[in-house]
């Protein structure tokens, strides 16, 4: 039992006559590193401002280490939290920014003092105790919010995109920092995007959300590689989308081409079957052994590591195809897709 | 109210100069635009101050009641600011943090006052409070005399109070909530974080508000006249000056006097204020997130304050409609409409007003934009004078506006003393500025690259103007001129010096018929303002077919 940080029991949430949290269930696992991925307006900021206690559930329970916390306001909730546009105080400088939570609950001034140099310490913000907000870039402001937060030593630290108004290249380097500072303290983390190349490269765990729905809790490589809804596998990544009919015996068809797959499948059943880019190859003749589909090269873009062809099949589906290491002369005309049966992951939805 | 040089390719008045002489039509209008400000703000007032002699000054800073005079001014202005202040901040404070019942009726109650001049609470104030006041002689038997410092505090402490209210709703609104709820997760609550957070990051606001209605209470003119019985202050002793002692040198220097204090209130509003407010640092507003609200207790307070305003604002007006339509309020309670025909409809000075008012809205609306077209969009030597000119006569009192007009066109090749051309540029040049910041803001939220875009595409400046910016302009245009209508219909201040048997307004009438002591009459006059401005209100809306509404503030 213990073992959850944090738990959610059947969370729903209306606004007016929006259902915009349908049925939400997890459990959040003591020191994980937790996304919430999904396209705006899917409701993930609505739950971290419900575990920050900033909206009400309409129904159900919010577990904080065991403690029911429904009547626990806000501000009693130990659920330090990162704002997208960093929320610093403009008329506070970064000391005072950063130890205001610690003076709310009236500790001694040594102990403030030494919390915040540890925290500025950690963000590297040492010497900028008296900048004001407006005298800083995006990049420390962020840091001054990410310290305010870890200097309360939450039971969770909540981030809702905080590093969606940061450079690509700045955006980067953080990630890298704030995930190794999460793993040296040990602390239980939520983080909330849109950005799957974020979701995938931090998270112990990514919780993928459409429209208020879980769509699926997984490692990023189950999410990646295992996606148990099209839409998941659609979202995550660059995939090839094949709906196929099942002919029983762990076979299904694709046209008049046959994939095998190790699960159950029931005959005239409809499923999707999803293949990515850099499973698959290119060959002017069928290659033994794979499954091979015939198409047409109709337009390909030169990405350096990879080539990326856009190709047509008989029935007209496009394709993507990804070929690394691709040397100088490229493909084109009439190709075989193809690619190993355990490679293509079969969804029931 | 002027942006930073964004990186313009040309810089220095140098390259300014050559652009300007490469577009002909735009020096020609820049030219025209200074010889109006010279000819009508500069001349002006420049004429003022040369009217009273050495030895006027010399009178006027020596002699023990004028200095009385400028003590009076100063104190009763200060206390009514501050008291309208803190009833402001208070109400905002209500309206903005608590989801209290009855909202969108103190709403719309508190916006009440504006719409009628502010001396009727002054009237109010006498009809209820004064020798033969309903509450003081009729009903509690008195014989007390509120006329004074105490009566003018509270005369002006609710004829400010809205102006108060709206500039501090505004400062409130414009806190992210963000903030707040960063304040909350951080452990914060109540009274703690209302002290560290929301009331510091409005202090600069507050402050910008409370120099904006000690402006306007020095400068208060109906007032003062009205119930400050002996209690002189400068507008109304630079009055008795020039109508009573026919010293025009005596009141064009004391008229100078108070525009020291409003002036100084000026720029410490505009260039130490503007500069060090917190409102804009946040970046992008938040939408969708409601505000951290006040505990149940403090909602209860609050819920308690605004309602007795309201009791005090809709007794204001209730006295004065019930002096408007019956025969003898507090003797005769039989209903008539003589009041109402004698004050409003067969009345010249309601027409007089509403004419004067429409051309003003016109005026400063159009040149408003045409101003803020130039200051915001274009770059020429002289653009930041011209910015503080279009703003300097927010800062400068009505009474000293009026007097420094007739002193300068009572003769010479642009006389107008005695028209209503004179009394329309008056009310013009103290609304200007209101249309001039609206456009401003307006354009400053219309992106330089649309138009570009437009310019892009094929059109010229003027096509630009009228196919786009023109349409995205029209909502803070169309509040514009329903202000300055408003604001005009209702100035007294401005128009005392102005105004002619001939050319008389309604608003000037509300205070003579209170004086000589036609309570009815004055009180059916007022209802007839605030009728005019409501159907005017009401045509406009239609007219332009928007959503703007002025109680949503």
């Amino acid at each position: 039992m213990a073992d959850y940080v944090l738990q959610l029991k059947n969370i729903n949430k209306y606004f007016g006559n929006n259902h915009v949290i349908k049925n939400v269930s997890m459990n959040f696992k003591k020191g994980d590193f937790v996304t919430f991925l999904g396209p705006s307006g899917c409701g993930k900021t609505t739950i971290l401002r419900m575990i920050a206690g900033f909206y009400e559930p309409d129904d159900g329970e919010i577990l904080l280490n065991d403690r029911n916390i429904e009547r626990v306001p806000p501000y009693d909730r130990n659920a330090a939290m990162v704002f997208q546009e960093y929320a610093l105080f403009p008329h506070m400088n970064v000391y005072e920014n950063v130890s205001y939570g610690l003076q709310v609950k009236h500790l001694a001034k040594a102990e403030i003092d030494k919390k915040v140099k540890k925290a500025l310490e950690l963000m590297q913000l040492q010497g900028m105790e008296k900048r004001y907000p407006n005298q800083m870039s995006g990049g420390q402001q962020q840091r001054v919010a990410v310290a305010r937060a870890l200097v309360m030593d939450p039971e969770i630290l909540l981030l809702d995109e905080p590093l969606s108004n940061l450079d690509a290249k700045l955006r980067e380097s953080v990630r890298v920092e704030l995930r190794d500072i999460q793993r040296q303290m040990g602390l239980s983390t939520i983080y909330v995007t849109h950005d799957q190349s974020e979701a995938l490269s931090m998270s112990d765990c990514i919780v993928v959300l459409k429209d208020g729905v879980v769509h699926q809790v997984g490692t990023p490589q189950e999410i990646y590689f295992e996606p148990k809804t099209a839409f998941v596998a659609d979202f995550i990544g660059t995939t090839n989308l094949l709906k196929v009919n099942g002919t029983g015996g762990h076979q299904v068809k694709y046209q008049d081409v046959t994939i095998r797959t190790d699960k159950d499948v029931r005959p005239g059943e409809t499923y999707s079957v999803s293949i990515r880019p850099e499973c698959i190859g290119l060959s002017e003749t069928p290659v033994q052994g794979k499954v091979n589909v015939k198409a047409t090269i109709f337009n390909k873009m030169f990405l350096g590591e990879k080539v990326r062809y856009f190709v047509h099949d008989g029935a007209g589906k496009e394709w993507i195809v990804d070929v690394f290491d691709p040397g100088k002369k490229l493909m084109h005309g009439e190709v075989y897709v193809n690619f190993p049966d355990e490679k293509a992951w079969l969804i029931k939805e | 109210m002027i942006e930073k040089d964004n990186g313009h390719e040309h810089t220095g008045i140098g390259a300014e100069m050559k652009v300007l002489l490469r577009e002909p039509p735009l020096l020609i209008s820049i030219a025209a635009v200074f010889l109006l400000f010279a000819i009508f703000i500069i001349y002006p007032f420049v004429k003022i101050l040369l009217v009273p002699s050495a030895s006027d000054w010399v009178r006027a800073l020596t002699g023990r009641e004028y200095l009385l005079v400028f003590g009076h001014t100063l104190f009763s202005s200060l206390i009514a600011t501050t008291t309208a202040i803190i009833f402001g901040f208070i109400f905002a404070y209500g309206i903005n943090y608590t989801h209290m019942p009855c909202k969108r009726f103190f709403q719309v109650v508190a916006l009440l006052p504006t719409m009628a001049p502010s001396v009727v609470s002054g009237l109010a104030f006498i009809m209820l409070f004064g020798r033969r006041g309903f509450v003081t002689w009729n009903l509690m038997h008195l014989h007390v005399d509120l006329y004074g410092p105490f009566g003018l505090w509270a005369a002006q402490t609710i004829a400010f109070f809205p102006l108060a209210y709206i500039t501090i709703s505004g400062v409130l609104k414009s806190i992210s909530p963000n903030l707040e709820l960063a304040a909350q997760n951080l452990g914060a609550r109540g009274w703690y974080l209302f002290r560290t957070v929301t009331l510091r990051l409005a202090t600069p606001g507050i402050a910008s508000a409370f120099l904006l209605v000690a402006i306007n209470s020095l400068a208060d003119f109906g007032n003062p006249q009205l119930v400050g019985g002996n209690y002189h202050v400068l507008a109304t002793e630079a009055y008795a000056q020039v109508t009573g002692a026919w010293d025009m040198p005596m009141g064009a220097t004391l008229s100078v006097f108070l525009v020291v204090p409003t002036l100084i209130v000026f720029f410490v509003q505009r260039y130490y204020l503007e500069k060090n407010s917190y409102v804009t640092v946040t970046g992008k507003p938040v939408s969708g997130l409601i505000r951290v609200t006040a505990g149940p207790m403090a909602t209860r307070l609050l819920w308690l304050f605004c309602m007795f305003i309201s009791l005090i604002i809709l007794m204001i007006i209730g006295v004065v409609i019930l002096f408007a339509f019956t025969v003898a309020f507090g003797a005769d309670y039989t209903f008539t409409l003589q009041y109402f025909k004698e004050g409003v409809i067969q009345s010249k000075v309601m027409l007089h007003s509403w004419v004067a008012s429409m051309s003003t809205a016109a005026i400063t609306t159009v040149l408003g934009i045409a101003l803020a077209f130039l200051t915001i969009r274009k770059r020429f030597p002289g653009r930041t004078v011209m910015d503080f000119l279009a703003m300097l006569p927010v800062s400068l009192p009505g009474t000293f506006i009026g007097l420094a007009l007739i002193l300068a066109f009572n003769d010479g090749p642009l006389e107008l003393t005695g028209t209503l051309g004179i009394i329309i540029l008056g009310m013009s040049l103290r609304q200007l500025p209101v249309g001039y910041r609206q456009a401003v803001a307006g354009l400053k939220q219309i992106e330089g690259s649309l138009e570009q875009a437009s310019t892009n595409l094929g059109a010229n400046s003027f096509t630009t103007f009228r196919r786009i910016v023109l349409p995205m302009l029209k909502n803070s245009l169309s509040v514009s001129f329903v202000y300055a209508f408003m604001r005009s219909m209702n100035t007294l201040s401005t128009v005392i010096f102005l105004v002619s048997p001939e050319w008389n307004l309604a608003s000037i009438n509300i205070m003579s018929l209170a004086n000589q002591g036609f309570l009815p009459t004055a009180s059916a006059t007022a209802v007839g303002i605030m009728l005019v401005i409501y159907v005017t209100f009401g045509i406009v809306k239609l007219i332009l077919r928007d959503k703007i509404n002025i109680f949503d503030l």
